[in-house]
């Protein structure tokens, strides 16, 4: 797609900081074009998940939309490697919404899934799958301990799409009976669904949006179980957390680059119909 | 759409000469009708809450501990049938009325809970005649 009259390439129409370093950062470009250079050509720049960092502000401005384009844009490096392209135009600098981005994700079906309801119940949230939590949920069970194990799972993040009540701890180390719990450091806002039944698993997830989380993996609280390849979390402590934690991040990475999960304090900006514990 | 969920009727609605239910599948409406209970529980505790009741006067009313009513009234493992009745007659002197729905043959639902979400239309028969479903573009 051809994005104004210019016949030149896109990158010789841009500022020299940026046309140094074409993909680095969202946040670098927009501080590096004012406005008003913008118009009227527009100005496309290509960015990669590995050189992204986080862009703040980005999903703040509703003028901020990312276009998908591929036409007129010189082979800086691998195309296969590059997610998304930010396109600037008439003034104004604009970003794909996070709600866009999973949603292609998930349209693409190949690396992210979303959980849908049983037939009859309403989709009150949505839960995205890793491909981890997918193939876990997908099955085939071995009926007996994992297949009746793995309902129970299933059930509960039935639960949490139909929209059922959730107690939900914001303060790590004090759930009790939460059902969803926040996990140390409070920064990272890495969540743990809390399936207590036996043996008791956590899923680790994070907020995309309100009423939208990304569970990324799976793992047994204390025992060990066959089925699942990973250690127990054991206490608090242990190195085990700290792991599915970082699983949870770079996954998160890998998904939504220059996007953070949803932060706060705040419970009514993580979920609906939700009790704090 | 994942396989559990693509079998999970495939015994049940073979009938009453069709075969043994397996357990995975029991377990999972168990599971998933403890939540349901939960959910009303907890929806209707939540209610009388802005009447004026607290966990104290519930545990009071029904003759049991500030520690019990807090047990069952916060996870769906603790309830039993006569912890229901319990919570329901100290909450909202309520007492529930027995119904049930068919798991086969359900309609997916159409709501979805992003406003924004790009809707497709399609023209479907059904034995009541036809109407239009909208499914969600990205379900499966």
């Amino acid at each position: 797609m051809r994005q104004g009259p210019s016949a030149r390439a896109p990158w010789s129409l841009l500022p020299p900081r940026v046309h140094n370093s074409p993909c680095r950062c969202r946040a670098r470009v927009a501080r590096a074009i004012p406005r008003a250079k913008l118009a009227p050509n527009a100005l496309i720049f290509r960015y990669f998940p590995g050189t992204v960092g986080s862009a703040p502000g980005a999903s703040t401005s509703k003028r901020i939309r990312l276009w998908r384009c591929v036409a007129d844009l010189p082979q800086v490096e691998d195309e296969s490697k590059c997610r998304a392209f930010v396109v600037a135009r008439n003034g104004s600098l604009t970003y794909m919404s996070i709600r866009n981005e999973w949603q292609t994700l998930v349209a693409q079906g190949d690396h992210l899934f979303r959980l849908k309801p049983l037939d009859g119940d309403r989709a009150e949230r949505t839960v995205l799958l890793s491909k981890e939590m997918n193939d876990l949920i997908e099955g085939p069970w071995e009926e007996g301990a994992e297949g009746n194990r793995l309902a129970r799972l299933l059930a509960t993040l039935h639960n949490v799409v139909a929209g059922r009540r959730l107690v939900v701890c914001l303060t790590p180390y004090k759930a009790r009976k939460a059902n969803i719990g926040r996990l140390d450091p409070t920064t990272d806002s890495i969540w743990d669904i809390r399936c207590q039944d036996k043996p008791a698993l956590r899923v680790f997830c994070a907020f995309v949006e309100k009423d939208v989380l990304f569970a990324v993996t799976c793992r047994p609280r204390s025992a060990r179980v066959h089925w699942l390849g990973w250690f127990p979390l054991g206490d608090r402590s242990s190195k085990e957390w700290k792991r599915g934690i970082t699983a949870t991040k770079r996954e998160w990475a890998k998904f939504f680059p220059t996007y953070e999960p949803v932060k706060g304090e705040n419970l009514d900006a993580y979920l609906s119909n939700a009790t704090p514990e | 759409m994942p396989t559990f969920q693509t079998q999970l009727l495939n015994e049940i609605q073979a009938g009453h000469d069709g075969p043994t239910i397996p357990e995975s599948k029991r377990v999972y409406f168990q599971q998933r009708l403890r939540d349901r209970f939960f959910d009303f529980i907890v929806g209707c505790f939540l209610r009388e809450q802005s009447n004026g009741l607290t966990k104290a006067k519930l545990a009071r009313r029904i003759g049991k501990t500030p520690d019990v009513v807090n047990r069952w009234l916060a996870a769906p493992s603790n309830l039993t049938l006569d912890s229901i009745s319990d919570l329901l007659l100290g909450i909202c002197a309520e007492e529930l009325e027995m119904g049930g729905h068919s798991v086969l043959s359900r309609q997916p639902a159409n709501y979805f809970h992003l406003a924004d979400q790009p809707k497709v239309k399609t023209k479907t028969k059904t034995n009541s005649g036809s109407h239009t479903v909208t499914p969600h573009p990205l379900a499966a």
